[in-house]
């Protein structure tokens, strides 16, 4: 993108608007040709990446079959509070914003699923695939995460306390503990 | 009777849509024929304002109809990608700038003066479908990516066959690509969750249909999960703002398709044809054709590049000037060759010589007819 905003500079930059010399032209043309033949090589390349994929064995998942398929739902800045979500299908699904203090989530499927700012306070979370999700800002106070696969998952922002249960004990690189004089009961 | 009135109403939005386009292509042709004026230093208001409606909508015509063509073929392409599976017909922002680099190359290229340098952008487009079709993730996946390359190599083509201002063409022709282009990723991602959510409503509500629940059934509408999947569904808006907004959109883009069409006919070649009239008092004049009306026809003495030429020179420099001749006193008009300076207006000293096909009638006489009779 950039050789192609190269390409367009080189038109355009001291122009006199609508005569640019031939050489400008050419020279244009040149560079933000081979800007797409650069584009052109990411391209296949990612084809190759998912044509691998889709040859790799399915992941061995940890958790049961979903009851209820929501994959790549919207459901942003919707009021899920105290839901029953347990066994569920939310791969890819968008939940930025969304309240879901107290929701129960347990054993559910949120590969890539995109949680953040969501309000997850109390969530109970355990052993669910979270692997690739993304928790930035979200609130996991009193969350109970324990046993889920956070493989890939990004918490930079996120907040927590020590009423929050890791998988591993150890909280994730970038979320912040708070401190506070009296946390949510679990 | 509510089918009639429905049917109506339909008619009347179609010649309603129909009257306004021919309104806006009206329009076009007046700025375009008044920017022609312009640049050869011609008074623009009176042959504009005796332009008759047809020919001024011809002029619109001619020029956006190329655009329109291109807006419609993109049109077509981005509405097949958006409705396909994100997972199987995958376009994304790279695929979008892969298309968009191949064709404004394609186009600057071909505009310059050297257009063997569209090799390039053909040689990247080659590469993309055999490199696509060796590793054939899918059909769906291959004919994503190289159908909107191949289409925007195509069209970069049909539009240096216009010969319009190149710098125009290519920007035109950047904005339409990237405005259809790069929305269209995004669409296909909306319309997916659009699918996904009436999905989930839909399985909900099987779920809830099958299950037992005991003396005390929630009703579907307040499932708190129903709620939020039906409220990412629809729009969040009145259908009131919801059309405005739509008009709005669509008033903006025939803005920007106007500007564009008006932009590709500045400085072209060819704006003015040189014209012969022969008039019913056996007189010929010969001019630059501008425009003719309902009653009358005009010429023009343009003579901008003409003026400057003479005045470097030392001559008098004769003023551009137009004239309007009845068309009842017109006998035949030609109009022909091709014009970018245009032509002095003058009577054709050699009228009698003149290819005019039709001669003034003689006194008491029959009307004659041919190149070798005396004209009077």
């Amino acid at each position: 993108m950039t050789i192609i905003a190269a390409g367009f500079i080189v038109l355009l930059v001291s122009l006199p608007f609508n005569h640019p010399p031939a050489i400008r032209k050419v020279a244009a043309a040149i560079v933000i040709g081979l800007g797409g033949a650069l584009l052109a090589v990411q391209v296949l390349r990612d084809m190759t990446k998912e044509v691998e994929a889709s040859r790799k064995p399915p992941d061995e998942h940890m958790q049961p079959e979903p009851v209820l398929v929501l994959a790549g739902v919207d459901l942003r800045d919707a009021a899920l509070p105290g839901v029953e979500l347990g066994r569920s299908e939310l791969t890819d699904a968008l939940l930025a914003g969304a309240d879901l203090n107290a929701t129960t989530l347990q054993a559910s499927r949120l590969a890539r699923a995109d949680l953040r700012d969501a309000d997850l306070r109390r969530a109970d979370l355990r052993l669910s695939d979270l692997r690739g999700s993304d928790f930035r800002r979200a609130d996991l106070r009193a969350t109970d995460l324990r046993g889920a696969l956070l493989t890939d998952a990004r918490f930079e922002g996120a907040i927590y306390n020590k009423a929050t249960n890791w998988p591993e004990g150890t909280p994730p690189p970038g979320s912040i503990r708070i401190e506070e004089a009296s946390g949510p009961e679990r | 009777m509510s089918g009639a009135v429905d049917l109506a109403s339909k008619v009347l939005a179609v010649l309603t849509a129909l009257l306004g386009l021919a309104g806006y292509v009206f329009v076009l042709g007046a700025t375009i024929l008044w920017i022609r004026l312009d640049e050869v230093g011609l008074p623009r208001e009176m042959p504009i304002s005796l332009a008759g409606r047809q020919e001024l909508i011809a002029i619109g015509a001619q020029a956006v109809a190329v655009w329109l063509l291109l807006v419609a073929v993109l049109g077509v392409l981005a509405a097949w990608i958006v409705t396909g599976d994100p997972e199987r017909r995958r376009f994304g922002l790279r695929e979008a700038a892969l298309a968009i680099a191949v064709t404004v190359s394609a186009v600057l290229a071909l505009n310059s003066s050297a257009p063997e340098f569209v090799a390039l952008p053909c040689l990247v487009a080659l590469g993309t479908a055999i490199g696509s079709w060796g590793k054939w993730p899918s059909s769906e996946a291959v004919t994503a990516v190289v159908l909107p390359v191949v289409v925007g190599l195509g069209l970069a083509f049909a539009l240096s066959s216009i010969h319009g201002n190149g710098l125009a063409e290519a920007a035109g022709a950047t904005f339409i690509f990237a405005a259809l282009f790069l929305l269209a990723p995004s669409l296909q991602q909306w319309r997916a969750r659009q699918e996904a959510n009436g999905a989930a409503i839909a399985q909900i509500k099987v779920r809830k249909e099958t299950r037992e629940m005991g003396p005390k059934k929630d009703a579907l509408d307040e499932d708190p999960l129903v709620k939020a999947l039906a409220q990412g569904r629809a729009e969040s808006y009145s259908s009131t703002v919801l059309w405005i907004r739509r008009i709005a959109l669509g008033l903006v883009a025939l803005l920007i398709l106007g500007a564009i069409t008006v932009a590709s006919q500045v400085e072209r070649d060819e704006n003015f044809h040189q014209a012969l009239i022969s008039l019913t008092n056996g007189d010929c004049i010969v001019g630059t054709f501008v425009v003719r009306g309902s009653e009358q026809v005009v010429l023009a003495q343009p003579s901008l590049a003409r003026e400057e030429r003479e005045e470097e020179e030392g001559k008098e420099v004769p003023q551009p000037r137009i004239t309007t001749i009845p068309t009842k006193e017109v006998l035949e008009v030609q109009v022909y060759g091709k014009s970018s300076e245009g032509t002095d207006l003058a009577l054709d000293a050699n009228c009698a010589n003149s290819p005019n096909l039709v001669r003034p009638k003689k006194e008491g006489g029959e009307a004659s007819s041919g190149t070798g009779a005396s004209g009077g």
